[in-house]
């Protein structure tokens, strides 16, 4: 039915070369606010990152770009299209990988792939050759026939990515997609991620995974209680931190015993000194040059060196810095740096 | 046109995950079959032809004169389990029967008991089967002490639109034709349920996000696993019919009938489950629920606890159920009625499915405010 078919939405032709546009957006659930004027740009092509802790907004911000959940306030265009005033028309442009693992266990991989394509409006050979596309870019095409009860939590993983990207969308919204998976899943969901960019997919990743965020994108924003604390390219966000790198002196017999007089050290150091329980902390605002300096000053208090650590910054760091709270709880699965 | 299609594709989509969830499947249909076998074989005495009714028959009768007439009223007026006597004037008989205001009317001509008296009941109704036995023990008792003479042309005479009552004792059935009956009407709403669960699990799961996400509206999701339910239904009665007749010889009577009657009861499951679902957001509450609520309704309506058993007062009280206008529509089709005899069973499961329908849906849509 020619007649009917939608007219396919002017992509190029608009002049903003933001593939997203998110503005003030705000959502409240009872007395939880779990949104509270979120606003940013994705770029076409590029691959932006939304970082913050559990809670943080991330999901509801996502389900607000993807027409999913109605803000109090705020609108966002994709591709120049608003997500409010022609809802449908922006969702064909939109790919969306949720945070839970949306897949009928029932079913088998190309089944499942079969439905969602369904439900997206594709069909015939169109179907059955973006079907094998996807799952060719996953890497579960020897597996499209087995029921995705008997896969793995990476291999699931893997498909619930698939699954977004059926019908070939401009934009995809990927919902802390490497969520409790085996480091060899979770490296080759971040090179599938990182084929789709290289081909000028735009994406908006989240994640609480600092090190996963740093590895793909080239901009992030973080968001905390539902605000966006910093938001830029990655080193600009880092440097928020500060330059400061930490030195981090551990004292073997625990610093009570230590045979020196803190307080006099104290006095003698041109740096912040934090004492730790088992731990020498300094901050050095002019960064690693002045390790060797500090280390002398240590050296004539006589005080042992037993090993030494520089921490230097890293968006864990700036996330502290900026809230005084770890990104990622203590004990959370995940891959540390 | 799309959401049609849309539509189309969920409803399959969820059949599908029912067809290959094979431990449901097993559990749906191998468990009723085999406590259909077992309390087929262990409790047929219960459905030996001496039982009592679910409720006392109303039964109309023409006010008389003669002592034979009295006697014989104040005969079946003593079966109280069996028969509630209602007097009344010889027009108004029939008139009742058609009204559906009674279950049966019998006309006790002048000449009795010489003279047969006339049963009328619907046809396929048990009530006058049982009428014309009682009757016709009564007329043997009185003719043995007149003459035993007269006795071979006694015959019970019946007319009306009762042309195929039968010769079964009191719902005649079998424990078999019994316990397909109820232990399909049981399951059915398991099986129904599924589809709800199903919704429920999607939900959670972020699946309906990415349903809703490639454009499908709310509504249609909605229609779709409610329709669903309605189909996985109708699919369940339809495969219990065929592998009961198959395995036990049950017969379910009038093929339209059954299949409108089919389609009203799966369309009350469906809807009760919808429901829930409004009400319970959580798939495996919603499971719970489920199976307790339906366990309770199946008892209630009869479909473990044979009816007859069952105290009057809770048979009468319970008589709304869906469950059990659901199972006595079997029943009537089990003893010959055709559809249009269903008229009050049909109409009862078409109305509550709309009622229960309407309601969830407007819960559904009440909590979804914040859904775009
Ligand atoms: N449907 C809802 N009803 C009520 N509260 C909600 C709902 N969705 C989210 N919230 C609340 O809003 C806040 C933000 O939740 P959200 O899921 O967006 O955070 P998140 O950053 O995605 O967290 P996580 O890293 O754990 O996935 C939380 O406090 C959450 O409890
Ligand atoms: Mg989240």
């Amino acid at each position: 039915m020619p007649g009917q078919r939608v007219k396919p939405p002017d992509v190029q032709g608009t002049a903003d070369s933001h593939a997203l546009q998110v503005d003030g957006l705000k959502k409240r659930y009872g007395k939880t606010v779990a949104v509270d004027g979120v606003s940013f740009t994705v770029r076409r092509g590029e691959t932006f990152g939304l970082l913050g802790p559990n809670g943080a907004g991330k999901t509801t911000t996502l389900e607000i770009i993807a027409g999913l959940t109605a803000p109090d306030a705020g609108d966002v265009s994709v591709c120049g299209i608003s997500i409010r005033k022609a809802t449908q028309q922006a969702q064909r442009l939109l790919g969306v990988v949720p945070q839970g693992l949306a897949l009928y266990e029932e079913m088998t991989a190309s089944q499942n792939l079969s439905y969602f394509a369904r439900l997206r409006g594709l069909s015939g050979a169109e179907r059955k050759r973006q079907i094998g596309e996807v799952l060719e870019l996953v890497g579960l095409s020897q597996d499209a026939r087995r029921k995705v009860a008997g896969f793995s939590g990476g291999m699931k993983r893997r498909l619930n990515i698939a699954i977004g990207l059926l019908g070939r969308p401009q934009v995809l919204l990927l919902d802390e997609p490497t969520v409790g998976i085996d480091p060899q899943s979770r490296r080759h969901i971040l090179d599938s991620v990182r084929r789709l960019a290289d081909e000028g997919m735009t994406i908006l990743y989240t994640s609480h995974y600092m090190e996963e965020v740093e590895y793909l994108c080239q901009r992030i924003a973080i968001m905390d209680r539902g605000r966006i604390i910093a938001h830029g390219p990655i080193a600009e966000v880092r440097a928020l931190a500060g330059d400061s790198v930490v030195l981090r002196i551990p004292a073997a017999a625990g610093i009570a015993d230590a045979p020196f007089d803190l307080e006099k050290l104290r006095a003698n150091l041109n740096v912040p000194m934090e004492v730790r329980a088992d731990e020498l902390r300094f901050r050095l605002p002019h960064g690693a040059a002045q390790v060797p300096s500090v280390l002398n000053t240590l050296l004539e208090h006589g005080v042992r060196l037993d090993g030494m650590r520089v921490d230097t910054p890293n968006l864990e760091t700036v996330f502290l810095a900026l809230t005084g709270k770890a990104l990622r709880d203590p004990g959370a699965d995940g891959v540390a740096s | 046109m799309q959401a049609a299609r849309q539509l189309i594709t969920i409803i399959s989509g969820l059949l599908m995950r029912l067809v290959r969830d094979g431990s449901a499947i097993v559990w749906l249909i191998m468990l009723p079959l085999l406590i259909i076998f077992v309390l087929g074989v262990t409790v047929q005495g219960l459905f030996s032809p001496d039982f009592t009714p679910a409720r006392p028959f109303r039964v109309a009768i023409t006010e008389a004169s003669s002592d034979a007439q009295q006697h014989l009223i104040r005969a079946l007026g003593s079966q109280e389990d069996f028969f509630e006597i209602i007097p009344v004037s010889d027009l108004d008989a029939r008139r009742m029967v058609l009204d559906r205001e009674v279950d049966a009317a019998v006309l006790v001509p002048n000449g009795y008991p010489e003279e047969a008296p006339v049963v009328v009941s619907e046809p396929g109704q048990a009530v006058g089967s049982i009428l014309e036995e009682f009757i016709q023990t009564e007329r043997w008792s009185i003719a043995a002490v007149d003459s035993a003479v007269e006795l071979a042309r006694m015959e019970v005479a019946s007319e009306g639109p009762n042309t195929d009552a039968g010769d079964s004792p009191w719902l005649g059935l079998s424990a078999f034709e019994y316990y397909a009956v109820g232990l399909t009407v049981m399951f059915v709403m398991f099986a129904a349920h599924h589809a709800m669960v199903f919704t429920a699990g999607d939900r959670e799961s972020g699946a309906y996000a990415r349903v809703r996400a490639f454009g499908v509206k709310r509504e249609t999701y909605l229609l779709g696993g409610w329709a669903a339910a309605v189909a996985i239904g109708v699919a369940f009665i339809a495969v219990m019919a065929g592998l009961t007749r198959l395995l036990f010889g049950v017969a379910w009577g009038d093929w339209l009938g059954w299949l409108v009657l089919t389609a009203v009861t799966a369309a009350a499951m469906a809807s009760v489950s919808f429901l829930m679902s409004s009400v319970v957001a959580k798939s495996s509450t919603l499971e719970q629920l489920g199976s307790t609520v339906f366990m309770i309704m199946a008892m209630a309506s009869g479909s473990s606890i044979p009816l007859h058993v069952l105290p009057s007062w809770l048979k009468s009280a319970l008589a709304w159920l869906p469950s059990r206008v659901a199972l006595e529509g079997y029943f009537q089709l089990s003893h010959g009625a055709h559809s249009r005899n269903l008229a009050p069973e049909l109409a009862a499961l078409g109305t509550t499915s709309l009622i229960l329908f309407t309601l969830g849906w407007l819960i559904s849509s009440v909590r979804a405010r914040g859904e775009a």
